[in-house]
Protein backbone atom coordinates (compact mmCIF):
# COMPACT_ATOMS: atom_id res chain seq x y z
CA UNK A 1 0.00 0.00 0.00
CA UNK A 2 2.81 2.35 0.93
CA UNK A 3 4.64 1.59 -2.33
CA UNK A 4 1.52 2.53 -4.30
CA UNK A 5 1.27 5.81 -2.43
CA UNK A 6 4.88 6.64 -3.16
CA UNK A 7 4.41 5.91 -6.85
CA UNK A 8 1.32 8.11 -6.95
CA UNK A 9 3.19 10.99 -5.32
CA UNK A 10 6.12 10.74 -7.72
CA UNK A 11 6.58 13.93 -9.71
CA UNK A 12 7.66 13.62 -13.35
CA UNK A 13 11.28 14.65 -13.77
CA UNK A 14 11.62 17.85 -15.73
CA UNK A 15 14.78 19.73 -16.62
CA UNK A 16 14.93 23.15 -18.22
CA UNK A 17 17.74 24.65 -20.24
CA UNK A 18 17.41 28.30 -21.13
CA UNK A 19 18.79 29.17 -24.52
CA UNK A 20 18.63 32.52 -26.23
CA UNK A 21 18.74 32.15 -29.98
CA UNK A 22 18.75 34.65 -32.79
CA UNK A 23 15.17 35.38 -33.77
CA UNK A 24 14.17 34.59 -37.32
CA UNK A 25 10.83 35.65 -38.68
CA UNK A 26 10.61 34.51 -42.28
CA UNK A 27 8.18 36.40 -44.51
CA UNK A 28 4.68 34.90 -44.86
CA UNK A 29 3.98 32.87 -48.00
CA UNK A 30 2.85 34.85 -51.03
CA UNK A 31 0.26 33.28 -53.26
CA UNK A 32 1.26 35.17 -56.41
CA UNK A 33 1.03 32.24 -58.83
CA UNK A 34 -2.65 31.47 -58.12
CA UNK A 35 -5.13 32.14 -60.90
CA UNK A 36 -8.58 33.13 -59.74
CA UNK A 37 -11.68 32.07 -61.73
CA UNK A 38 -14.27 34.65 -62.82
CA UNK A 39 -16.69 34.00 -59.98
CA UNK A 40 -15.37 33.01 -56.56
CA UNK A 41 -18.49 31.20 -55.34
CA UNK A 42 -19.87 27.85 -56.51
CA UNK A 43 -22.29 28.25 -59.37
CA UNK A 44 -25.92 27.18 -59.07
CA UNK A 45 -26.57 23.57 -60.02
CA UNK A 46 -29.74 22.66 -61.91
CA UNK A 47 -32.10 20.19 -60.39
CA UNK A 48 -33.03 18.78 -63.80
CA UNK A 49 -30.71 18.70 -66.81
CA UNK A 50 -31.62 20.84 -69.78
CA UNK A 51 -33.09 18.81 -72.65
CA UNK A 52 -34.38 19.94 -76.05
CA UNK A 53 -38.10 20.68 -75.72
CA UNK A 54 -39.31 18.04 -78.14
CA UNK A 55 -37.61 15.11 -76.32
CA UNK A 56 -39.39 13.18 -73.61
CA UNK A 57 -37.06 12.87 -70.63
CA UNK A 58 -35.53 9.40 -70.98
CA UNK A 59 -35.48 6.88 -68.13
CA UNK A 60 -32.25 5.08 -67.42
CA UNK A 61 -30.95 1.84 -65.97
CA UNK A 62 -29.79 1.79 -62.39
CA UNK A 63 -26.08 1.36 -63.41
CA UNK A 64 -24.66 0.74 -59.94
CA UNK A 65 -21.33 0.10 -61.63
CA UNK A 66 -20.96 3.87 -61.95
CA UNK A 67 -20.49 3.96 -58.17
CA UNK A 68 -18.26 0.91 -57.80
CA UNK A 69 -14.49 0.84 -57.87
CA UNK A 70 -11.88 3.60 -57.77
CA UNK A 71 -12.11 6.90 -59.62
CA UNK A 72 -9.58 6.80 -62.47
CA UNK A 73 -9.86 10.38 -63.81
CA UNK A 74 -10.96 13.07 -61.35
CA UNK A 75 -8.79 12.01 -58.43
CA UNK A 76 -6.39 14.95 -58.15
CA UNK A 77 -6.68 18.65 -57.27
CA UNK A 78 -6.55 20.98 -60.27
CA UNK A 79 -5.44 24.04 -58.29
CA UNK A 80 -3.27 21.89 -55.99
CA UNK A 81 -4.69 23.47 -52.85
CA UNK A 82 -7.66 22.14 -50.87
CA UNK A 83 -10.78 20.12 -51.57
CA UNK A 84 -13.14 17.36 -50.52
CA UNK A 85 -12.22 13.77 -51.34
CA UNK A 86 -14.83 11.01 -51.51
CA UNK A 87 -13.66 7.89 -49.68
CA UNK A 88 -16.57 5.75 -50.74
CA UNK A 89 -19.00 5.48 -53.66
CA UNK A 90 -22.44 7.05 -53.70
CA UNK A 91 -24.90 9.39 -55.39
CA UNK A 92 -25.15 13.14 -55.06
CA UNK A 93 -28.67 14.56 -55.17
CA UNK A 94 -29.65 18.15 -55.86
CA UNK A 95 -30.18 18.73 -52.14
CA UNK A 96 -26.57 17.77 -51.48
CA UNK A 97 -25.44 20.21 -54.13
CA UNK A 98 -27.48 23.00 -52.56
CA UNK A 99 -26.12 22.21 -49.12
CA UNK A 100 -22.54 22.37 -50.40
CA UNK A 101 -23.12 25.54 -52.42
CA UNK A 102 -24.78 27.44 -49.59
CA UNK A 103 -22.46 26.30 -46.77
CA UNK A 104 -19.32 27.11 -48.69
CA UNK A 105 -20.82 30.33 -50.04
CA UNK A 106 -21.42 31.48 -46.48
CA UNK A 107 -17.96 30.57 -45.18
CA UNK A 108 -15.89 31.70 -48.17
CA UNK A 109 -14.02 35.02 -48.01
CA UNK A 110 -14.69 36.14 -51.60
CA UNK A 111 -11.84 38.65 -51.61
CA UNK A 112 -9.15 36.02 -51.38
CA UNK A 113 -10.74 32.57 -51.74
CA UNK A 114 -12.66 30.76 -54.46
CA UNK A 115 -14.37 27.42 -54.92
CA UNK A 116 -15.09 25.27 -57.98
CA UNK A 117 -17.18 22.18 -58.68
CA UNK A 118 -15.39 19.02 -59.73
CA UNK A 119 -18.54 16.96 -60.36
CA UNK A 120 -21.24 17.19 -63.04
CA UNK A 121 -24.68 18.49 -62.27
CA UNK A 122 -27.21 15.68 -61.75
CA UNK A 123 -27.78 13.79 -65.00
CA UNK A 124 -28.75 10.23 -64.10
CA UNK A 125 -32.55 9.88 -63.82
CA UNK A 126 -33.81 7.83 -60.87
CA UNK A 127 -37.31 6.47 -61.14
CA UNK A 128 -39.70 5.73 -58.32
CA UNK A 129 -43.10 4.12 -58.24
CA UNK A 130 -45.82 5.80 -56.25
CA UNK A 131 -46.26 4.95 -52.58
CA UNK A 132 -48.21 1.74 -52.06
CA UNK A 133 -48.04 0.74 -55.74
CA UNK A 134 -47.92 -2.97 -56.43
CA UNK A 135 -45.28 -4.55 -58.62
CA UNK A 136 -45.84 -4.36 -62.37
CA UNK A 137 -47.37 -1.70 -64.58
CA UNK A 138 -44.12 -0.62 -66.16
CA UNK A 139 -41.15 1.34 -64.87
CA UNK A 140 -41.86 4.14 -62.45
CA UNK A 141 -41.76 7.84 -63.26
CA UNK A 142 -38.59 9.90 -62.96
CA UNK A 143 -38.35 11.06 -59.37
CA UNK A 144 -35.03 12.91 -59.33
CA UNK A 145 -31.67 13.24 -61.00
CA UNK A 146 -28.40 12.26 -59.33
CA UNK A 147 -24.66 12.20 -60.01
CA UNK A 148 -22.93 8.88 -59.32
CA UNK A 149 -19.60 9.19 -57.48
CA UNK A 150 -16.81 6.66 -57.25
CA UNK A 151 -14.39 6.32 -54.34
CA UNK A 152 -11.38 8.63 -54.64
CA UNK A 153 -13.21 11.39 -56.51
CA UNK A 154 -12.68 15.07 -55.76
CA UNK A 155 -16.09 16.65 -55.21
CA UNK A 156 -15.11 20.29 -55.03
CA UNK A 157 -12.01 22.43 -54.67
CA UNK A 158 -11.35 25.50 -52.61
CA UNK A 159 -8.36 27.71 -53.31
CA UNK A 160 -6.95 31.19 -53.09
CA UNK A 161 -4.77 33.12 -50.69
CA UNK A 162 -5.52 30.95 -47.69
CA UNK A 163 -4.06 28.14 -45.61
CA UNK A 164 -5.53 24.72 -44.98
CA UNK A 165 -6.29 25.59 -41.36
CA UNK A 166 -8.72 28.26 -42.49
CA UNK A 167 -10.75 26.05 -44.84
CA UNK A 168 -10.46 22.74 -43.00
CA UNK A 169 -13.35 23.41 -40.64
CA UNK A 170 -16.10 24.17 -43.11
CA UNK A 171 -14.84 21.60 -45.62
CA UNK A 172 -15.03 18.96 -42.92
CA UNK A 173 -18.55 20.05 -42.01
CA UNK A 174 -19.62 19.67 -45.63
CA UNK A 175 -17.82 16.33 -45.98
CA UNK A 176 -19.67 14.91 -42.99
CA UNK A 177 -23.04 15.78 -44.51
CA UNK A 178 -22.41 13.96 -47.78
CA UNK A 179 -24.11 10.56 -48.33
CA UNK A 180 -20.77 8.73 -48.56
CA UNK A 181 -17.59 8.82 -46.50
CA UNK A 182 -15.60 11.94 -47.39
CA UNK A 183 -12.78 14.06 -45.98
CA UNK A 184 -11.28 17.51 -46.38
CA UNK A 185 -7.86 17.27 -48.04
CA UNK A 186 -4.96 19.46 -49.08
CA UNK A 187 -2.37 18.75 -51.75
CA UNK A 188 0.19 17.85 -49.06
CA UNK A 189 -2.21 15.34 -47.55
CA UNK A 190 -2.82 13.71 -50.91
CA UNK A 191 0.92 13.45 -51.57
CA UNK A 192 1.44 11.99 -48.12
CA UNK A 193 -1.34 9.39 -48.69
CA UNK A 194 0.19 8.35 -52.01
CA UNK A 195 3.65 8.12 -50.51
CA UNK A 196 2.34 6.05 -47.58
CA UNK A 197 0.47 3.71 -49.92
CA UNK A 198 3.59 3.16 -51.97
CA UNK A 199 5.69 2.55 -48.86
CA UNK A 200 3.16 0.05 -47.52
CA UNK A 201 3.12 -1.78 -50.83
CA UNK A 202 6.89 -2.04 -50.86
CA UNK A 203 7.41 -2.90 -47.19
CA UNK A 204 4.58 -5.34 -46.65
CA UNK A 205 6.02 -8.40 -44.89
CA UNK A 206 2.96 -10.52 -45.64
CA UNK A 207 3.80 -12.69 -48.68
CA UNK A 208 0.09 -13.20 -49.31
CA UNK A 209 -1.82 -10.35 -50.89
CA UNK A 210 -5.33 -10.41 -52.32
CA UNK A 211 -3.82 -9.83 -55.75
CA UNK A 212 -1.63 -12.92 -55.41
CA UNK A 213 -4.42 -15.11 -54.09
CA UNK A 214 -6.87 -13.98 -56.77
CA UNK A 215 -4.47 -14.25 -59.68
CA UNK A 216 -3.34 -17.72 -58.65
CA UNK A 217 -6.80 -19.04 -57.73
CA UNK A 218 -5.50 -20.05 -54.34
CA UNK A 219 -7.96 -22.07 -52.31
CA UNK A 220 -10.25 -22.19 -55.31
CA UNK A 221 -11.36 -18.63 -54.67
CA UNK A 222 -12.40 -18.19 -58.30
CA UNK A 223 -15.54 -20.13 -57.31
CA UNK A 224 -16.91 -17.30 -55.25
CA UNK A 225 -15.11 -14.17 -56.44
CA UNK A 226 -17.21 -11.56 -58.19
CA UNK A 227 -16.11 -10.10 -61.56
CA UNK A 228 -15.37 -6.88 -59.72
CA UNK A 229 -12.82 -8.68 -57.55
CA UNK A 230 -10.86 -9.57 -60.65
CA UNK A 231 -10.87 -5.88 -61.60
CA UNK A 232 -10.31 -4.28 -58.22
CA UNK A 233 -8.41 -7.18 -56.58
CA UNK A 234 -10.21 -6.98 -53.27
CA UNK A 235 -9.47 -3.30 -52.65
CA UNK A 236 -12.91 -1.97 -53.55
CA UNK A 237 -16.34 -3.58 -53.18
CA UNK B 1 -18.77 -44.98 -75.10
CA UNK B 2 -16.09 -46.36 -72.86
CA UNK B 3 -14.28 -43.05 -73.15
CA UNK B 4 -17.09 -41.22 -71.37
CA UNK B 5 -15.95 -40.94 -67.78
CA UNK B 6 -17.81 -42.61 -64.94
CA UNK B 7 -17.87 -39.28 -63.09
CA UNK B 8 -19.86 -37.57 -65.86
CA UNK B 9 -22.47 -40.35 -66.00
CA UNK B 10 -22.98 -41.34 -62.40
CA UNK B 11 -21.93 -38.41 -60.18
CA UNK B 12 -24.22 -35.40 -60.21
CA UNK B 13 -23.99 -32.06 -58.44
CA UNK B 14 -26.90 -31.60 -56.06
CA UNK B 15 -28.80 -28.45 -57.03
CA UNK B 16 -30.51 -28.25 -53.64
CA UNK B 17 -27.62 -26.58 -51.90
CA UNK B 18 -26.03 -23.81 -53.89
CA UNK B 19 -23.95 -21.17 -52.06
CA UNK B 20 -24.03 -17.72 -53.55
CA UNK B 21 -21.12 -15.65 -52.27
CA UNK B 22 -21.38 -12.54 -54.30
CA UNK B 23 -24.34 -10.42 -55.29
CA UNK B 24 -24.43 -8.31 -58.45
CA UNK B 25 -26.50 -5.58 -56.82
CA UNK B 26 -24.70 -4.26 -53.76
CA UNK B 27 -25.38 -1.32 -51.47
CA UNK B 28 -22.22 0.73 -51.88
CA UNK B 29 -23.05 3.11 -49.03
CA UNK B 30 -23.89 0.37 -46.52
CA UNK B 31 -21.65 -2.55 -47.47
CA UNK B 32 -22.55 -6.02 -46.27
CA UNK B 33 -20.10 -7.76 -43.92
CA UNK B 34 -18.07 -10.25 -45.96
CA UNK B 35 -18.85 -13.95 -46.13
CA UNK B 36 -16.72 -16.21 -43.91
CA UNK B 37 -14.61 -17.42 -46.84
CA UNK B 38 -13.92 -13.90 -47.99
CA UNK B 39 -13.28 -12.77 -44.44
CA UNK B 40 -10.73 -15.58 -44.11
CA UNK B 41 -8.92 -14.37 -47.20
CA UNK B 42 -9.00 -10.76 -46.03
CA UNK B 43 -7.63 -11.74 -42.62
CA UNK B 44 -4.86 -13.77 -44.24
CA UNK B 45 -3.82 -10.97 -46.57
CA UNK B 46 -3.85 -8.22 -43.95
CA UNK B 47 -0.53 -6.37 -44.37
CA UNK B 48 2.02 -6.25 -41.56
CA UNK B 49 5.34 -4.42 -41.37
CA UNK B 50 8.62 -4.61 -39.47
CA UNK B 51 8.11 -2.66 -36.27
CA UNK B 52 10.01 0.65 -36.11
CA UNK B 53 10.87 -0.30 -32.51
CA UNK B 54 12.82 -3.38 -33.54
CA UNK B 55 16.55 -3.57 -32.66
CA UNK B 56 16.46 -0.24 -30.86
CA UNK B 57 18.26 0.48 -27.62
CA UNK B 58 16.14 1.55 -24.66
CA UNK B 59 17.52 5.10 -24.89
CA UNK B 60 16.28 5.38 -28.47
CA UNK B 61 12.88 4.01 -27.48
CA UNK B 62 12.49 6.47 -24.62
CA UNK B 63 10.10 9.17 -25.80
CA UNK B 64 10.86 11.54 -22.93
CA UNK B 65 14.35 12.32 -24.16
CA UNK B 66 14.44 15.47 -26.26
CA UNK B 67 17.84 16.39 -27.65
CA UNK B 68 17.86 20.12 -28.31
CA UNK B 69 20.92 19.75 -30.47
CA UNK B 70 18.80 17.93 -33.02
CA UNK B 71 16.23 20.68 -33.19
CA UNK B 72 15.23 21.93 -36.62
CA UNK B 73 17.34 24.39 -38.50
CA UNK B 74 15.39 27.40 -39.73
CA UNK B 75 17.68 27.89 -42.70
CA UNK B 76 19.44 31.08 -43.67
CA UNK B 77 18.76 33.94 -41.28
CA UNK B 78 19.62 37.22 -43.08
CA UNK B 79 19.99 39.10 -39.81
CA UNK B 80 22.40 36.50 -38.49
CA UNK B 81 24.36 36.77 -41.71
CA UNK B 82 24.72 40.53 -41.23
CA UNK B 83 25.89 40.03 -37.65
CA UNK B 84 28.39 37.42 -38.87
CA UNK B 85 29.82 39.85 -41.44
CA UNK B 86 30.18 42.50 -38.75
CA UNK B 87 31.92 39.95 -36.53
CA UNK B 88 34.41 39.09 -39.25
CA UNK B 89 35.18 42.79 -39.67
CA UNK B 90 35.92 42.97 -35.92
CA UNK B 91 38.27 40.01 -36.28
CA UNK B 92 40.23 41.58 -39.11
CA UNK B 93 40.42 45.14 -37.73
CA UNK B 94 41.30 44.44 -34.07
CA UNK B 95 44.90 43.86 -32.97
CA UNK B 96 43.86 42.07 -29.80
CA UNK B 97 41.03 39.53 -29.60
CA UNK B 98 40.39 37.72 -26.31
CA UNK B 99 38.11 34.71 -25.70
CA UNK B 100 36.47 34.07 -22.35
CA UNK B 101 34.32 31.31 -20.96
CA UNK B 102 31.33 32.89 -19.23
CA UNK B 103 30.28 31.39 -15.92
CA UNK B 104 26.82 32.42 -14.77
CA UNK B 105 26.96 36.18 -14.33
CA UNK B 106 24.40 38.78 -13.38
CA UNK B 107 23.33 41.10 -16.14
CA UNK B 108 24.30 43.91 -13.79
CA UNK B 109 27.83 42.56 -13.46
CA UNK B 110 27.99 41.97 -17.19
CA UNK B 111 27.03 45.59 -17.78
CA UNK B 112 29.74 46.77 -15.38
CA UNK B 113 32.30 44.76 -17.32
CA UNK B 114 30.91 46.15 -20.57
CA UNK B 115 31.32 49.70 -19.26
CA UNK B 116 34.91 49.12 -18.09
CA UNK B 117 35.85 47.61 -21.43
CA UNK B 118 34.10 50.38 -23.31
CA UNK B 119 36.13 52.98 -21.44
CA UNK B 120 39.26 51.30 -22.84
CA UNK B 121 37.65 51.33 -26.32
CA UNK B 122 37.25 47.54 -26.24
CA UNK B 123 34.23 45.74 -27.73
CA UNK B 124 32.85 43.23 -25.16
CA UNK B 125 30.18 40.97 -26.65
CA UNK B 126 28.53 37.57 -26.52
CA UNK B 127 28.33 35.63 -29.81
CA UNK B 128 26.78 32.22 -30.47
CA UNK B 129 28.42 29.31 -32.19
CA UNK B 130 26.19 29.49 -35.24
CA UNK B 131 27.02 33.15 -35.88
CA UNK B 132 30.72 32.37 -35.40
CA UNK B 133 30.50 29.51 -37.85
CA UNK B 134 28.92 31.78 -40.44
CA UNK B 135 31.59 34.43 -39.92
CA UNK B 136 34.71 32.38 -39.56
CA UNK B 137 34.35 29.12 -41.50
CA UNK B 138 36.77 28.96 -44.39
CA UNK B 139 38.86 31.84 -43.05
CA UNK B 140 42.19 31.64 -41.17
CA UNK B 141 40.25 32.20 -37.91
CA UNK B 142 38.46 28.84 -38.13
CA UNK B 143 40.39 27.39 -35.16
CA UNK B 144 38.56 29.80 -32.88
CA UNK B 145 35.36 27.74 -33.16
CA UNK B 146 36.75 25.22 -30.67
CA UNK B 147 36.29 27.72 -27.85
CA UNK B 148 32.60 28.22 -28.50
CA UNK B 149 31.18 25.46 -26.37
CA UNK B 150 28.69 26.54 -23.71
CA UNK B 151 28.56 30.26 -22.91
CA UNK B 152 31.28 32.57 -24.22
CA UNK B 153 32.29 36.23 -24.29
CA UNK B 154 34.65 37.92 -26.71
CA UNK B 155 36.63 41.16 -26.44
CA UNK B 156 37.88 42.95 -29.54
CA UNK B 157 40.43 45.75 -29.08
CA UNK B 158 41.82 47.89 -31.92
CA UNK B 159 44.85 48.72 -29.69
CA UNK B 160 46.97 45.87 -28.29
CA UNK B 161 46.50 46.77 -24.58
CA UNK B 162 47.01 43.49 -22.77
CA UNK B 163 47.65 45.03 -19.35
CA UNK B 164 44.40 46.97 -19.25
CA UNK B 165 42.47 43.95 -20.45
CA UNK B 166 43.99 41.74 -17.76
CA UNK B 167 43.24 44.32 -15.07
CA UNK B 168 39.57 44.42 -16.00
CA UNK B 169 39.43 40.60 -16.21
CA UNK B 170 40.80 40.30 -12.65
CA UNK B 171 37.78 42.22 -11.33
CA UNK B 172 35.29 39.67 -12.68
CA UNK B 173 35.88 36.07 -11.51
CA UNK B 174 33.10 34.76 -13.76
CA UNK B 175 35.07 35.71 -16.87
CA UNK B 176 37.56 32.90 -17.44
CA UNK B 177 40.26 33.84 -19.91
CA UNK B 178 40.86 31.05 -22.41
CA UNK B 179 43.14 32.45 -25.09
CA UNK B 180 43.58 35.36 -27.45
CA UNK B 181 44.84 36.61 -30.76
CA UNK B 182 47.61 39.22 -30.34
CA UNK B 183 48.83 41.01 -33.47
CA UNK B 184 47.56 38.17 -35.63
CA UNK B 185 49.21 35.46 -33.51
CA UNK B 186 47.23 32.87 -31.55
CA UNK B 187 48.23 32.97 -27.86
CA UNK B 188 47.35 30.92 -24.80
CA UNK B 189 46.53 32.56 -21.50
CA UNK B 190 50.07 32.08 -20.09
CA UNK B 191 51.66 33.64 -23.17
CA UNK B 192 49.36 36.64 -22.86
CA UNK B 193 50.35 37.09 -19.23
CA UNK B 194 54.03 36.82 -20.19
CA UNK B 195 53.60 39.45 -22.89
CA UNK B 196 51.85 41.73 -20.42
CA UNK B 197 54.93 41.68 -18.14
CA UNK B 198 57.16 43.02 -20.92
CA UNK B 199 57.70 46.79 -20.33
CA UNK B 200 57.07 49.35 -23.04
CA UNK B 201 59.48 50.04 -25.87
CA UNK B 202 61.30 53.02 -24.31
CA UNK B 203 61.93 51.18 -21.05
CA UNK B 204 63.15 48.15 -23.01
CA UNK B 205 65.46 50.36 -25.05
CA UNK B 206 66.77 52.00 -21.88
CA UNK B 207 67.47 48.64 -20.24
CA UNK B 208 69.21 47.43 -23.43
CA UNK B 209 71.36 50.55 -23.41
CA UNK B 210 72.19 49.95 -19.76
CA UNK B 211 73.24 46.33 -20.49
CA UNK B 212 75.42 47.45 -23.38
CA UNK B 213 77.05 50.15 -21.32
CA UNK B 214 77.52 48.00 -18.24
CA UNK B 215 80.70 46.21 -19.49
CA UNK B 216 82.51 49.42 -20.47
CA UNK B 217 81.38 51.18 -17.28
CA UNK B 218 82.62 48.31 -15.14
CA UNK B 219 86.06 48.43 -16.83
CA UNK B 220 86.34 52.19 -16.25
CA UNK B 221 85.41 51.85 -12.58
CA UNK B 222 87.99 49.05 -12.09
CA UNK B 223 90.75 51.20 -13.68
CA UNK B 224 89.87 54.19 -11.51
CA UNK B 225 89.38 52.18 -8.32
CA UNK B 226 92.73 53.06 -6.67
CA UNK B 227 92.32 56.79 -7.41
CA UNK B 228 88.79 56.85 -6.10
CA UNK B 229 89.69 55.02 -2.89
CA UNK B 230 92.65 57.43 -2.33
CA UNK B 231 90.36 60.44 -2.92
CA UNK B 232 87.79 59.13 -0.49
CA UNK B 233 90.42 58.44 2.22
CA UNK B 234 91.88 61.98 1.76
CA UNK B 235 88.38 63.50 2.01
CA UNK B 236 87.75 61.66 5.25
CA UNK B 237 91.13 62.75 6.68
CA UNK B 238 90.39 66.37 5.73
CA UNK B 239 87.03 66.16 7.52
CA UNK B 240 88.70 64.59 10.60
CA UNK B 241 91.30 67.45 10.76
CA UNK B 242 88.53 70.10 10.51
CA UNK B 243 86.60 68.48 13.36
CA UNK B 244 89.72 68.42 15.55
CA UNK B 245 90.14 72.18 14.96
Amino acid sequence: MNVQKIIALRVPAVSFLQICGMKHFPPPPTYDNIEFPDKPKLKFIDKVPQLPANIRPPKMQKKLRLMRGPEPVHNFLLHKQYGILALGGGRLKWSHFEMMRLTIGRKLDTNRMFAIWRVDSPWQPLTKKGQGQRMGGGKGAIDQYVTPIKAGRIILEVGGKCEFKEVKDFLHDVAMKLPFKAMAVSQEMLDEMKRKEQWEEENNQNPYTMKYLIQNNMGGCHRWLSPYDFKFLGKHL
Amino acid sequence: MALVSRKALFETISPLIQFKRFRGKINIQRPRPPHFERAKYLALTKPYFISPYKDKKPIELCKGVVDIRNKRDDGDNPFQRIIAQELYRWFTTSRLVVFYHLNPMNAEEQYKAYVLFKKQKMHFKKYGKKTLEMAVKGTPYEAVLDFYVSHNMTVFSPDPEINKMLNITKKFPQLILLAGIYEGKFMSKDELVKYSLIPNLQAAQASLLQTLNSAAGQLVSHLNSHQTTLISHLQERAKQLEEEK
